[in-house]
């Protein structure tokens, strides 16, 4: 079924050039842009118990790798800043995903186009039509994005509406089916099936320091805003066994949420207060409640020069909004509830990374305060000095009433407090160095586990040797007694010639930790760039362990191989 | 015209994008009378679970739900597959057996896969065999009165530590069919997580999948129109309560799906 979209991506492309013919001029602008993405494993240990697709007959396929193609041709008018017609863009991706690398869900596995796309933009807006990507507020019901590290694609197959018809007021519209892995082209050639999987959506957002002269006087810009999303999706048939016999639960067709929220900004201070309400959506997920799920977020931010703070705060309860009740894991998800706990890069910090609690609900609290004293002062140094410190911390929902925080001992589902200092000693050397502390619930988080307490120290340097050589080195190092013992981890990364990269890096336990072997995982890197290209391979053995983005995880099992990696962007 | 248009265009796109139903408090469920005809199948349910997995005693409860509704028409029996890190961790809570893992990864089980998980009759739905507990009932309903070509009927008796089973099969038309004769343990008390994060180390495990006669696809037969009786033995486990056990035979197509099943007691 997969080829229709080929013929309807060669139609795309056709229509482009006939329209590039008809329409264009001397100097109007045809062009492509795109890029190119593998990311390829050759395994040398027994992968079949965490492949994707452990089932034959692809058992003997000993090259993992994900692939994709991304093409977009655009059409711009050469007088678009007159004219009511602007231009026009499409938009498609090409994806290779039969043997992924391990740890995506089976249903990733596959081929195909996973994006069509036609853009049209005009004096008064822009209207896409294929698949639609976008985000109403911070995302509380709907972000629709990629994340090629997670496996998430969850653009709808549909349209989508884009206007501005007074100055400061934006409207957007969007509805479709909900792309779940190949489940497009599943249910009907060409993607249109709307009885299952099938979402739309408004938003609304006011500027009103374009209308209130007063604002403007003020320097303040106000922004009020709101949308509406609602999914469709027939009746099933879902049992429930009871003991006085069996019955079924009768589930709403239409699953409708609403969210407002308000922005402030001004003087270096922006302000946030945004809340949803969700109604009845019993899914699969959450064990078919039809309790309504609400979600309340605020954000207080400053920042002048060298200094800054942000405080935030957010309560969610039962906010998992899925196209599909049935669905569970990665896919299918419309919202993306913020994040507020750190996304650390460093290896150890990262062993314990949080995850949303979507269904469960959480109380979740950031501050951090950022500061860099200036150049030539006694803490500043010849170039200056930054210090961040930042504190996180989530705790469970009271299981009566739900508003008020759980403050018993498991309620904690997670703390995170750290500081990162950088500073620039001189020309050639400049660090960073870490301290952390963490507290993770992996009987919430992971489903058992119980609370691990780690603390963890970075320290990352970079030494600018001459300008064809640039060493750097982390050195990391983690404590837990409850769950990992101690971790080592040491890398080094040498830039020579602006075009190479050298590394390699080594972790080990060195000390107790019950689920743990004693087993050492390395790596050894070569990477070339040039230019958009960037070519790398080497030889990898890590651990396994969670990978997460924006709160949502992804297992990553145990690797071991040679990795090889392209990317080439035009 | 053109004006009415617009307002019905802004009020239907108004109805479309605020469209939600609300569903009260006593309308949520509503009786769905079960619907057992008089066919002689019994059906398999086979849960996979881990002793370390906090969600698998819910499972467990719906798996029981479901034998109190559907009586001897269902078979319950859990599997602990090593490939999942839910059954690993401790031996002397070491509730794996091969067979069991086997069965797992041929349904699509991996160390990655979620637990609490389960199938019915090793059947695929849209080439998907594992499914959550919510959703047993749902496709136990869809195959209970699927109609079998084969017909069993057993015994099971036990010298010492070796258990003989006679199972006595005929079909509808001559056919090859594969037989399965696994030994199942129930109330097996041992350690299981729970979801506050606490070890029930007094926990009854139910229904456990402990071994099975040879390999676990069992033996393939023909079996003829007119009764035919085929004998298999079994060697009792180290650890396994000959009391608590039960023996249970399935037969299965070509295509490794259980067309039908008995169990009965060790005599």
């Amino acid at each position: 079924m997969k080829e229709y979209n080929l013929y309807l991506f060669i139609l795309m492309v056709g229509v482009m050039s006939i329209i590039n013919c008809q329409l264009s001029t001397a100097r109007d602008t045809v062009y492509v842009s795109g890029s190119v993405q593998h990311d390829g494993l050759f395994p040398t240990r027994d992968i079949s118990a965490v492949r994707t697709t452990p089932r034959a007959p692809w058992a003997k396929i000993d090259h993992l790798s994900n692939n994709y193609l991304d093409l977009s041709v655009h059409y711009l008018r050469s007088d678009s800043n007159k004219a009511r017609f602007r231009g026009l863009q499409a938009d498609t991706r090409i994806e290779l995903n039969e043997w992924p690398l391990p740890g995506y869900e089976a249903e990733f596995a596959g081929h195909g186009l996973g994006r069509l796309s036609l853009t049209a933009d005009f004096e008064w807006g822009q209207i896409s039509v294929g698949d639609v990507y976008g985000q109403f507020g911070s995302g509380l019901l709907l972000n629709l994005y990629e994340n090629r590290d997670l496996g998430i694609d969850n653009s709808l197959r549909g349209a989508k509406i884009c206007v501005e018809p007074y100055k400061g007021l934006h409207l957007t519209a969007l509805g479709g089916k909900q792309r779940r892995y190949w489940n497009c082209y599943h249910d009907h050639a060409w993607g249109w099936n709307y009885t299952q999987d099938a979402a739309m959506g408004a938003d609304l957002e006011l500027e009103l320091h374009e209308w209130i002269p007063r604002l403007q006087q003020n320097d303040l810009e106000l922004t009020l805003g709101g949308s509406y999303v609602s999914k469709y999706e027939q009746k099933d048939t879902v049992l429930v066994p009871l003991s006085d016999g069996m019955y079924m639960y009768n589930l709403p067709r239409w699953v409708g949420a609403g969210e407002v929220r308000a922005n402030l900004q001004g003087h270096g201070w922006d302000a946030l207060i945004e809340y949803a309400y969700k109604a009845n959506d019993p899914t699969k997920e959450n064990d078919y409640s039809y309790r309504s799920g609400q979600a309340l977020l605020l954000s207080l931010a400053y920042s002048r020069k060298r200094f800054s703070i942000l405080a935030q705060a957010k309560r969610s309860d039962n906010m998992s909004f899925r196209s599909s009740r049935s669905v569970r894991g990665l896919s299918g998800r419309l919202n993306l509830l913020p994040v507020f706990t750190p996304q650390h890069t460093y290896s150890l910090a990262s062993l314990y990374p949080y995850a949303t609690q979507y269904v469960g609900g959480e109380w979740a609290f950031l501050f951090e305060v950022c500061y860099t004293w200036p150049r030539k002062s006694k803490m500043g140094g010849k170039y200056g000095t930054t210090l961040k410190l930042s504190a996180a911390h989530v705790r469970g929902l009271q299981s009566e009433g739900r508003w008020a925080v759980n403050t018993t001992a498991d309620g904690t589902y997670y703390t995170d407090i750290h500081a990162d200092l950088h500073k620039k000693v001189n020309s050639h050397w400049s660090f960073n160095a870490t301290l952390l502390y963490q507290t993770y619930n992996r009987t919430v988080i992971e489903g058992e586990g119980g609370m691990v307490r780690a603390g963890v120290a970075v320290f990352d340097h970079m030494i600018h040797i001459n300008d064809n050589v640039i060493l750097r080195n982390e050195l990391q190092y983690l404590y837990s007694r409850d769950h990992a013992g101690q971790w080592l981890f040491v890398l080094l990364e040498l830039d020579l010639w602006q075009h190479w990269t050298l590394s390699g890096s080594w972790e080990y336990n060195i000390g107790f930790a019950p689920d743990e072997t004693k087993e050492h995982y390395y790596s050894a890197m070569l990477t070339y760039s040039h230019g958009a290209h960037r070519v790398s391979a080497g030889y990898i053995k890590s651990s396994d362990g969670f990978n997460c983005a924006g709160g949502v995880c992804r297992y990553q099992p145990q690797q071991e191989g040679v990795r090889m990696s392209y990317n080439f962007t035009w | 015209m053109l004006r009415i248009g617009k307002h019905i265009a802004f009020i239907l796109s108004v109805l479309l994008f605020t469209a939600c139903e609300v569903i009260s408090e006593n309308e949520r469920l509503i009786p769905a009378p079960v619907s057992v005809d008089s066919t002689e199948r019994t059906h398999v349910l086979i849960e996979f679970t881990g002793f370390r997995c906090v969600n698998c005693p819910k499972a467990s409860a719906a798996a029981e739900a479901l034998k109190q509704t559907y009586g001897e028409r269902l078979i319950v029996v859990a599997m602990h597959p090593a490939s999942n890190p839910f059954t690993q961790g401790a031996a002397q809570y070491d509730y794996t057996c091969p067979q069991a893992d086997v069965y797992y990864r041929y349904m699509g089980g991996s160390a990655t896969t979620p637990f609490p998980t389960g199938n019915i009759n090793i059947t695929d739905s849209e080439d998907r065999y594992l499914s959550d507990y919510p959703e047993w009932a749902t496709l136990l309903a869809q195959q209970m009165n699927l109609p079998t070509s084969v017909h069993l009927s057993l015994q099971a008796q036990r010298d010492s530590n070796t258990i003989t089973v006679t199972t006595t099969a005929s079909a509808d038309q001559p056919h090859d069919y594969h037989l399965v004769t696994w030994l199942v343990e129930d109330s097996v008390q041992g350690a299981q997580a729970l979801p506050d994060g606490s070890v029930d180390r007094q926990y009854y495990h139910r229904h456990m999948l402990r071994t099975a006669a040879g390999d676990a696809w069992g033996e393939n037969y023909t079996i003829p129109f007119t009764p035919v009786t085929l004998t298999s033995t079994l060697t009792l486990p180290d650890g396994c309560d000959p009391t608590h056990c039960s023996i249970v035979v399935a037969a299965l197509d070509d295509q490794n799906r259980i067309i039908n099943a008995r169990q009965t007691t060790i005599q």
